[in-house]
């Protein structure tokens, strides 16, 4: 036997005292994991502001269109470099809830304004000769096992076609990697001449529009500059960094900086609660045995050393747990949500890392009351026969 | 005969409540190496906390504790708790052993505190317990032991570290007979083959008759120091 091996063994002497300390801390640290997961999830903001990019929604809502003729008004703005535009077209694929995002994108300006991506050959030539055709990510593909060339069928529940039917035919003509294109991994670009041709209402809309600013302009003042040109006309528009513009989709999900300071209160106060008490509660009931061990030779400071592994042990232990559950149902969301960028749980290892850093670090700090009081115990006086 | 342990003009007290309760007053005492003492006395006689600082679990609040012409570190806790672990063995009364760990285990505990090999733990351990006459109960736990055995592995864990002196609180008083005669007779043997220094609390005449002297308190004080005749079980 050596020293971690006795720690352990103390351990294991009353299960279920153990296990009910580690429960709450497993799930307060289960809370504090999703959320930073979820915030890696969106960190693609930071990256989004280096795209330099700008996203002009009407002033109302995002639900109101705007006219097409705003993207030429907006290239005029100096330090504008490209502008695209892109409607929401809100289809499903055979049953209602089989739904992934169907972009209609100005073919002409988007990939001017976003990276472009790779095709073959064959591919862009559909793309440009054929007007049904569309872009599909990987995961797309690979998610409904469609082909360049195959015929699909999406519905949507916003737009009807001019003979008033609300099933859209489109032909795959590319398969790209989301990554290049920074769009969502289950994402269908459709061309929008195609898209206005044939939609009955809303022809001369769009959704949004994306500006790219040039590298050596000020995005502030052009961001302002789009707004009071638009700020008299019929439909005011409202412009944000595309990361602002992400971030108000989050939102929709709630605020995660008030979540993760909610979460994280309540992780310390567990934290700091259970180790409190657990040690309390060790140097209380285990008196005699401390006294024992004090008498053949263990300074308070090394027994209080044990208590505090013990401590840490069972906090390290429910951390494991929780990141192995953390794992488990971000696999479990990625298959449910389909790799959607706003339903994800991204962790690394210098995530894991943080959190068992916060977790010894809080139980550390619990530990500093206990170890006083033992401390100042007079352990000796429980060595008396009878005592 | 040479002088271990040297107890000069020692007091102690303690506080209950409001109260400052006289534990030990200006006592004398000297202990010769490989002596093997008995110390009586009634209850609240300061026999225990007489023991206490001779093994360095208290300190004096008067007076000085030597042991082989040194007095006995005052410092930290962590000074004196290392002194202990070099120099003293402690066998109490009941609840000796630790409940969780096997006789193996509970008789290793003092050697974690020393830089050894575990294959070095396991055969000295292997070998006190076989000493004892429990090398066949290695693995077993406190409660597949009787009273007297669990009191021999608690001897066993008292030696294992080689200390000069054992200190030992009633060892046999939760005994039968039987077994009490065993466990003084394996002290008797560790004073007479090892050349341990014991100091036995003891209430009982008999047990304090296998000592070669007794000492009787009273009241905090030092009342009879008696040489025995033989010092032999009888």
């Amino acid at each position: 036997m050596n020293s971690p091996q006795y720690i352990i063994r103390n351990l294991t002497r009353k299960p279920v005292h153990v296990t009910l300390t580690i429960i709450p801390i497993c799930v307060s640290f289960v809370g504090f994991i999703v959320i930073i997961g979820v915030r890696n999830a969106y960190d693609f903001e930071r990256e989004l502001d280096s795209a330099n990019r700008l996203v002009t929604i009407n002033r109302q809502s995002i639900i109101q269109p705007l006219a097409q003729t705003l993207p030429e008004t907006v290239r005029e703005i100096p330090g504008v470099n490209q502008v695209t535009y892109v409607t929401w077209f809100g289809g499903y694929f055979e049953q209602p809830d089989v739904r992934f995002a169907q972009y209609a994108i100005e073919q002409s300006t988007y990939f001017q304004v976003y990276n472009p991506v790779e095709l073959t050959l064959a591919e862009h030539e559909m793309w440009q000769d054929e007007p049904r055709a569309v872009l599909i990510t990987e995961q797309l593909a690979n998610r409904f096992n469609w082909r360049v060339g195959d015929l699909v069928t999406i519905t949507s529940t916003i737009w009807q076609q001019t003979n008033f039917d609300n099933r859209w035919q489109f032909i795959i003509g590319g398969i790209f990697s989301s990554e290049q294109a920074d769009t969502d991994p289950n994402a269908m670009f459709i061309k929008h001449d195609f898209f206005d041709n044939n939609r009955l209402v809303g022809r001369g809309t769009l959704t949004f529009a994306v500006t790219k600013v040039a590298a050596n302009s000020d995005i502030d003042t052009v961001q302002s500059n789009i707004d009071n040109i638009f700020a008299n006309s019929r439909t005011p528009t409202f412009t944000s960094r595309e990361s602002a513009f992400v971030e108000s989709f989050q939102r929709q999900l709630g605020d995660l900086g008030f979540l993760t300071q909610l979460v994280m209160t309540i992780v310390i106060m567990v934290v700091l609660l259970l180790t409190t008490s657990s040690l309390v509660q060790s140097i209380v009931e285990r008196r005699r045995e401390l006294s024992i061990l004090s008498a053949v030779g263990y300074s308070k400071l090394r027994l209080g050393s044990i208590l505090i592994a013990e401590v840490l042990v069972i906090i390290v232990g429910a951390v494991i747990f929780a990141l192995l559950f953390v794992q488990g149902l971000s696999l479990a969301v990625d298959q449910w949500a389909d790799g959607s960028q706003l339903l994800k749980i991204e962790l690394n290892a210098l995530d894991s890392i943080w959190v068992f850093v916060v977790a010894l670090f809080l139980g550390s700090i619990g530990s500093l009351l206990p170890l006083a009081q033992l401390l100042r115990t007079d352990l000796a006086s429980n060595l008396k026969a009878g005592a | 005969m040479l002088m271990y342990i040297q107890i000069q003009n020692v007091s102690k007290f303690y506080r209950k409540g409001a109260n400052r309760v006289k534990a030990l007053e200006k006592v004398n005492l000297d202990i010769g190496l490989n002596e093997f003492v008995a110390l009586k006395g009634p209850s609240g006689s300061g026999k225990t906390t007489l023991m206490n600082l001779i093994g360095g679990l208290d300190t004096p609040d008067a007076g000085r504790v030597l042991i082989g012409g040194k007095e006995i570190v005052h410092g930290s806790d962590r000074q004196r708790a290392n002194w202990r672990a070099e120099n003293v063995g402690f066998i109490f009364q009941f609840n000796n052993l630790l409940s969780f760990l096997t006789a193996e285990q509970n008789v290793e505990i003092p050697l974690l505190l020393r830089r050894m090999s575990s294959a070095e733990r396991k055969n000295k351990v292997k070998a006190v317990l076989k000493l004892v006459g429990l090398g066949d109960r290695l693995n077993h736990k406190p409660n597949e032991l009787s009273g007297g055995q669990e009191q021999r592995v608690a001897i066993a864990r008292a030696i294992v570290a080689d200390p000069c002196i054992l200190l030992c609180d009633e060892p046999t008083g939760d005994l039968d007979k039987e077994s009490a005669d065993e466990v003084l007779a394996l002290l008797r043997t560790l004073k007479e083959s090892f050349n341990k220094t014991i100091l036995m609390v003891t209430h009982d005449q008999h047990a304090s008759q296998v000592a070669d002297r007794s000492i009787i308190l009273n009241k905090g004080k030092l009342v009879i120091d008696q040489l025995h005749s033989c010092g032999k079980l009888t």
